[in-house]
């Protein structure tokens, strides 16, 4: 018999305190799980993708339909294009009608005669598309195209669409591919569900038109256009006798995060999907609108492959990766088992005359941009040249007992800082703090927690009313949420972290793990709620505008399309609530939900192909968002690399601290190599002024860009307005336009 | 090390790459390209005005530490040379560049078995030993120019050395010399490679396969001997096979030779540089007239493969590695500065080497890099901030230091992390007398030598000013301790102390008592049960002292920032040899016949730490007022010290286990070897215990992915 306890007034009260301690313990263990908000209520449902429909049946090409004497068949027709298929080789051409000039998806019979290649590379130049597979469990890739002796080739025409089914009956591979015609030019479509494996043989990776628009050796005036930094150019009139690097071939977006096996030197990820060919008075922007996630642009001058220049999107439909076994041994190679069950859609926009060249390509996909809403309303006109300023607080260093917060930048001083600058005339500052959280990169959960040491929470929230007060025009907060040092225990990275393609946890080389994108943007809008009750109006992320990833974990995989989706959406979400959002090398998926890109690509990887570097992305985007280059005084060649944030329309951008950097020795913050506000002040005072009559056509697209002699380039903006920038001496001049 | 996310740099960090090992195999591609009028190319050189992202690091050697630390560019790539012209085709695999003074470049081209003249442009000049007859190259690998302008070239696949004038025409050509010296021609092939000529016109012959060293050749063409040989490395257990096999065995062992010359340079003074490859030391050797290595330093760092060597006008080293692609800049007297490059299996970027054979350096800083893979040479330019480091660098070595001083300040102002500048700044100072400023720099670039040089002068100056009040204060310091000690004394044998107290007050003096007296000491020790507490107190105040002797040294000690010493790491290497130090020796002794019980071994181990207890603390403190001339005080203060403890111990275990002499001395080394023998046993069984756990995981994933 269980013998009560007496029933006294005491014991009664002893009871309910108990009961109280208890429950009030367990609210607070389960609360800050509850605290985040749900994907739903930011409007970022999780779905599976909507597939494009395909035909399975096939009702041939339409009987009465024109023919012309190349045996050509007229298939689709619009207000501008007509498009012609081939019906033995399903070759296809589009013909724009004011001009009368031919688009092709591969070359000419007359100019293949002087082709040396032979076999499977010259049948390649007359096949729509290539591709290559494995059977079953081998890595061993092989190549199949369309001039394939065992295919069947079917067509279908429907609803403004046609459609080949290709029907590979030795390999058991079946692939559709649906062209249409819009106002631009051409659409090609993979529909996932048009890809039926019915053997052994699996599809791993297809080049798409991979000779559309080729131009012939004999072409001198022109270029392949390439998405390395912001726009590179490949010429056709170049002879080229380095051995290596002859070719261009890199991933959209980056190599996978999670399989990534090879390592590579430093480079330029591409961060917009757009390719384009410039053949004399013809040229066409490609711009990857679906399935570009996993796919990489490839361009292959004249003597590579064949005698042709040409560029090409190669689709990847199944990823290698690295098998780790055991924690002692090499990987091993293996191949994934499910196909990537995506669409894939190209959109060749058809260029000619004038805006045959790299900036009509650009002005193709600014109009892609506005078309598909990832651009929006063009900027206010600015009377002044807004200065992103970058404060850097501080970061902990590991000591004898724990890690200890070095402060830099306390939030006092970074008052003063504004002050000054806006003392000395900046009108629009724009202040982006980083490096805030308690621990620094040490902080290994999510918690928002300010520094004491640089103030703490209150200190924040005056220094956010002290900013309103001086008239900063933004204040942001930095939030990475994305890779995360594991805290003792591992915990939370076996927790939130996402897994690699074996199922095991994902660290980095530098033993870090990546937060699972659902928990970051959850937590990125919890943060929000967190900095706007301090005051803050504006978030800077730094890793969730540019690293798209897989994510492995069983419970709920996501595709790197799921990645880019969340971080997007987060992005637009904060900014539809009027938050100002910036983002460092944001890719053009995200750029909808972002007012400020930072540290956008300025430069190209060198590569020895790359013959020159063009303003292709600042052309697309300049006028709608704002954006800058490395911070001035991370500058590698300082006097060069400011003359280009000129001549590609950049704003001024500094990285400051108010104490010496080099008090960062030991913690994780590395690169920082002078950033003392007294060191920098005079600079940055320098460069406004230099800025300043820039200010006018912030707000301008721009709408030409040219080289004019060896070291002089000219851009123009919309009202006219011509900045020349010369870099043998150094100098810049804006004339034209409606100010000056 | 986690250095990770905030890399605030254009690109990601890298630093794990270079543990890794690279990739070799290559993957050739299928190449059908036909080059047709190759040679028809309006521009030689590509210039790529701007650059940003650099496809490569550049680091600095943090001497203080011994790492290789990011800063920003200080080459940047500036143009590639192709070496087409209307004279000829471009490089086929260039494999050896030469500089004149008036910086003219000779590529010895070996692909197009010619030598290609260059302007300081990169513009070609002229072609040589393409014309049939004689003076027809073929393959040639090294090419030499003296200062009368006449060509050498080591042209390899004729077997002989190739002499033209300063227009091009062929002259001379030297062949294998006849000489008793020699070894036979079946067994010797004279392959020149590469060559250098000195003032008086005797050849320095790089021969390939040849481990005998550089042959050497007069002007008429005689062998005077080899040169410059390096030694053949001897491990241990060569040492121990010499000694122990018999002289037909040692016949059947494969001969161990010395790693062979690969290449060979000569600075401006008459120095020759040769390297050498797959050595930890001597990659590089500067050699004197009678082949005396001069370069003195450590072994070079990033230099495992060096394929070449080059001077600047300042007299700065230039390796190249070809194994990570990296240049490494040192200075004259061999110490690491910066290094910058990187190589690729597949090198698609300029700026990224393939496979470097040569580098060269002209009037203006430039570093030329021939690449034999990628059939051109590589110009890098050195940036405004490269430049001011080197300047500031080469006044320092010179012990300019007033020169120096704009630079380094103008350095800091753009890498405030770089200690050499403090260093060099607080060398400035220390010249100007302004020996406070001199420390703080010192301080912060953590380098104990200025630093102490700056405090002798500190601490000279304040003694002669307060010489008087030093003397008076120590005697009046010491008067009042001793008084203090005695009054204290008085005072404790005054009192009646409860019975505790009374028993740690003996317990504490029995201690000091051990100090002087250890056979006595620990004979009263041995059957006394000491307190916990005191025992407690005593490890605590043990350990105590080992911390603050390890943080608290005076900077000149351990210039390191102290907040970066491993706590875990400390206290391990100093208390696990203790507890081992006690159950080992507690298991010997009962095996030996030993008298002592666990609990006093325990006790008396802690006790046998009381000198370090007493002196550490005191030299701790004398280490802040030493400088580094007086070091020996404070060295051998710590040695005393240890051997005090290390009688203590033993004494411990003889009067403990009642042992001889003879006895102690064997049970003791026992000891060590049983706590070797613990620590290899903890070792193998951690190891065998992570395979186990390694194995489970692997079988469990083998069956999830194949299940």
């Amino acid at each position: 018999m269980v013998k009560w306890l007496p029933h006294t007034n005491r014991s009664r009260w002893l009871l309910l305190a108990a009961v109280v301690v208890v429950v009030s313990a367990m609210l607070l263990f389960l609360l800050p799980q509850k605290r985040l908000p749900s994907l739903d209520s930011l409007g970022l449902e999780l779905a599976k993708p909507v597939l494009l429909p395909a035909w399975t049946e096939g009702g041939g090409l339409p009987k009465q339909a024109r023919s012309d004497q190349e045996g050509y068949r007229l298939v689709l027709e619009n207000q501008q294009f007509r498009l012609w298929l081939h019906p033995k080789t399903s070759q296809i051409a589009v013909e724009e009608l004011a001009t009368g000039l031919r688009w092709r998806s591969n070359p000419r019979e007359a100019d293949l005669a002087g082709e040396t290649v032979k076999g499977l590379l010259l049948t390649n130049l007359k096949s729509t598309f290539t591709f290559e597979y494995s059977k079953d469990g081998k890595t061993q890739r092989e190549i199949a195209n369309t001039m394939n002796k065992n295919l069947e080739v079917d067509y279908h025409v429907e609803e403004g669409m046609v459609q080949a089914t290709y029907r590979f009956t030795k390999l058991g591979l079946s692939i559709a591919i649906q062209y249409a015609l819009n106002e631009h030019g051409l659409v090609v479509r993979i529909p996932s569900d048009g890809i039926v494996e019915s053997g052994d043989r699996k599809l791993l990776t297809l080049n798409l038109l991979p000779y559309f628009g080729a131009a012939p050796v004999t072409s001198k005036e022109g270029y392949l256009f390439v998405p390395d930094g912001p726009g590179g150019l490949i010429y056709f009139n170049k002879e080229r006798t380095v051995t290596e690097g002859k070719r261009y071939s890199q991933p959209i977006y980056g190599f996978e995060t999670a399989n990534r096996i090879t390592s590579e030197s430093q480079r330029e990820l591409i961060s917009y999907p757009v390719f384009g060919l410039k053949d004399g008075e013809q040229a066409y922007a490609a711009i990857i609108d679906k399935g570009e996630m996993t796919a990489n642009i490839k361009a292959m001058p004249s003597g590579e492959v064949s005698t042709f220049h040409s560029a090409n999107v190669e689709f990847i439909y199944r990823q290698e990766y690295g098998q780790r076994m055991s924690r002692l041994s090499a990987p091993v190679s293996m191949i994934q088992k499910e196909r990537i069950e995506r669409d894939r859609v190209v959109e060749y926009r058809l260029l000619s005359g004038k805006s045959a060249g790299y900036v009509g390509m650009a002005q193709a996909y600014r109009t892609y941009l506005l078309e598909t809403q990832q651009l929006r309303e063009p900027l206010a006109p600015a009377k002044n040249m807004p200065l992103e300023l970058t404060l850097l607080g501080g970061n902990a260093r590991k000591t004898a007992f724990g890690t200890s917060f070095i402060p830099v930048t306390t939030f006092s001083q970074a008052s003063d800082i504004a002050k000054r600058f806006i003392e000395a005339g900046a009108a629009d500052l724009r202040v982006t703090y980083s490096g805030w959280q308690a621990k620094g990169d040490y902080q290994a959960d999510t918690a928002f927690t300010v520094a004491s040491e640089l103030g703490g929470s209150s200190g924040l929230s005056k220094l956010s009313e002290a900013f309103k007060e001086m008239g900063v025009t933004a204040f942001r907060l930095e939030a990475d949420l994305v890779s995360m040092i594991n805290s003792r225990t591992g915990a939370l990275a076996r927790a939130e972290g996402i897994r690699s393609i074996d199922g095991t946890v994902y660290y980095s080389n530098m033993g870090e793990f990546v937060l699972n994108p659902v928990k970051g943007v959850r937590q990125a809008d919890a943060w929000w709620t967190a900095m706007s009750r301090l005051g803050v109006d504006g978030i800077y992320f730094d890793q969730m505008g540019r690293r798209v990833f897989r994510d492995y974990n069983n419970d709920q995989p996501l595709e790197r399309e799921d990645t880019a989706y969340l971080y997007a959406g987060i992005f637009n979400h904060l900014k539809s609530e009027g938050v100002n959002v910036s983002a460092r090398r944001t890719n053009a998926y995200a750029l909808s939900g972002v007012d400020h890109i930072v540290n956008m690509p300025m430069s190209s990887s060198h590569d020895f192909i790359m013959d020159e570097t063009v303003p292709f992305l600042p052309m697309a985007v300049h006028g709608y968002v704002t954006y800058s280059g490395p911070p001035g005084n991370m500058r590698d060649l300082f006097e060069e690399e400011l003359l280009k944030a000129i001549e590609y329309g950049a704003i001024p951008s500094f990285l400051l601290t108010y104490e010496a950097p080099r008090l960062l020795k030991n913690t994780p913050t590395w690169g920082v190599y002078s950033s003392e506000f007294a060191v920098w002040e005079k600079r940055v005072q320098e460069e406004m002024a230099m800025f300043a009559q820039l200010a006018p056509v912030l707000n301008q697209e721009m709408i030409d860009h040219r080289r004019i002699s060896k070291d002089v380039y000219v851009t123009t903006y919309a009202d006219g307005t011509e900045v020349e920038v010369d870099y043998a001496s150094g100098t810049f001049k804006v004339r034209g336009g409606s100010v000056h | 090390m986690v250095r990770a996310r905030h890399s605030w740099n254009q690109h990601e960090d890298r630093s794990w790459l270079q543990k890794m090992s690279r990739q070799r195999s290559r993957r050739w591609l299928i190449r059908l390209t036909v080059m047709l009028c190759m040679w028809i190319v309006a521009g030689v050189t590509v210039s790529t005005p701007v650059l940003a992202m650099m496809p490569y690091d550049t680091e600095y050697y943090e001497y203080n530490s011994s790492e290789w630390i990011y800063v920003q560019p200080i080459y940047v790539p500036h143009t590639y040379i192709t070496g087409a012209s209307d004279l000829g085709p471009a490089f086929s695999g260039p494999s050896d560049l030469y500089i004149t003074r008036d910086d003219r470049v000779f590529v010895a081209d070996t692909g197009n078995s010619r030598i290609v003249v260059l302007d300081r442009q990169g513009t070609v000049l002229s072609v040589i030993g393409t014309e049939d007859g004689p003076g027809k190259l073929k393959e040639p690998e090294g090419v030499f120019v003296d200062p009368s302008d006449q060509i050498y070239v080591a042209d390899t696949g004729n077997s002989r050395i190739a002499v033209f004038g300063a227009d091009g025409a062929y002259l001379r050509e030297y062949v294998r010399p006849e000489s008793p010296l020699l070894p036979d021609s079946k067994e010797y092939f004279f392959v020149p490679s590469k060559i250098v000529v000195d003032a008086r016109g005797v050849m320095y012959v790089v021969v390939k396969g040849s481990y005998q060293g550089i042959f050497r050749m007069d002007a008429e063409g005689e062998f005077t001997g080899f040169f410059g040989a390096n030694k053949t490395p001897l491990t241990v257990l060569d040492r121990l096979k010499s000694t122990w096999l018999t002289k037909e065995q040692l016949e059947k062992e494969v001969a161990k030779r010395p790693p062979e010359v690969r290449n060979i340079a000569m600075d401006s003074e008459g120095f020759i540089y040769t390297t050498t490859q797959e050595q930890y030391a001597g990659q590089v050797k500067r050699l004197n007239a009678s082949g005396v290595n001069m370069l003195g330093g450590p072994p070079l760092a990033n230099a495992w493969l060096v394929t070449d060597v080059a001077t600047d006008r300042n007299g700065m080293l230039y390796t190249l590695d070809f194994d990570t692609g990296k240049t490494t800049i040192y200075s004259a007297m061999g110490m690491p500065l910066f290094t910058f490059g990187d190589r690729q299996s597949t090198t698609l970027q300029f700026g990224v080497l393939s496979q470097p054979t040569s580098i060269i350096v002209n009037s203006s800083s430039d570093v030329w890099i021939a690449d034999s893979h990628l059939n051109l040479i590589e110009v890098f330019r050195p940036t405004a901030f490269g430049q001011t480091a080197l300047q500031a660098v080469k006044h320092d070595l010179d012990g300019n230091y007033t020169a120096s001083k704009p630079y380094w300040q103008e350095l800091i102002s753009q890498n405030d992390n770089m200690s050499m500048a403090y260093r060099g700044l607080g060398h400035s100072l220390n010249r100007e007398e302004d020996y406070k400023g001199a420390l703080d720099y010192y301080r912060i670039a953590y380098d104990a030598k200025g630093f102490s040089s700056a405090y002798w002068n500190i601490r000279l100056l304040w003694i002669q000013h307060n010489f008087v009040y030093v003397l008076g204060t120590l005697v009046i310091g010491l008067w009042l301790l001793l008084r203090g000690i005695r009054l204290l004394k008085r005072w404790i044998a005054s009192r009646e102390w409860p019975p505790r107290l009374a028993r740690y007050g003996s317990e504490i003096s029995a201690a000091w008592y051990l100090l002087f007296h250890p056979y006595e000491g620990f004979y009263r020790l041995k059957d006394r049960k000491i307190s916990f507490a005191v025992l407690a107190m005593f490890v605590i105040l043990t350990v105590g002292v080992h911390l603050a002797s390890t943080y608290g040294v005076g900077f000149v000690f351990k210039p390191v920032d102290r907040s970066q010493i491993s706590l875990v790491w400390t206290l391990g290497v100093f208390i696990i040899p203790w507890i081992t130090w006690v159950i080992a020796n507690y298991l010997i002794s009962t095996i030996k016949d030993g008298e002592g019980r666990f609990h006093e071994v325990l006790q008396t181990s802690i006790y046998a730490m009381v000198p370090y207890m007493v002196w550490m603390p005191l030299l701790t403190a004398i280490s802040h007022i030493l400088v580094l001339e007086e070091r020996v005080i404070y060295d051998a203060g710590v040695q005393i010290v240890w051997y005090w403890v290390i009688l203590m111990f033993f004494v411990m275990t003889q009067v403990i286990h009642n042992f001889e002499f003879m006895e102690t001395a064997r049970n003791m080394m026992i000891s060590i070897v049983t706590i070797l023998l613990i620590w290899l046993f903890v070792t193998i069984m951690a190891g065998l215990g992570y395979n186990l756990f390694d194995f489970f995981g692997q079988l469990f994933r083998e069956v999830k992915l194949y299940g």
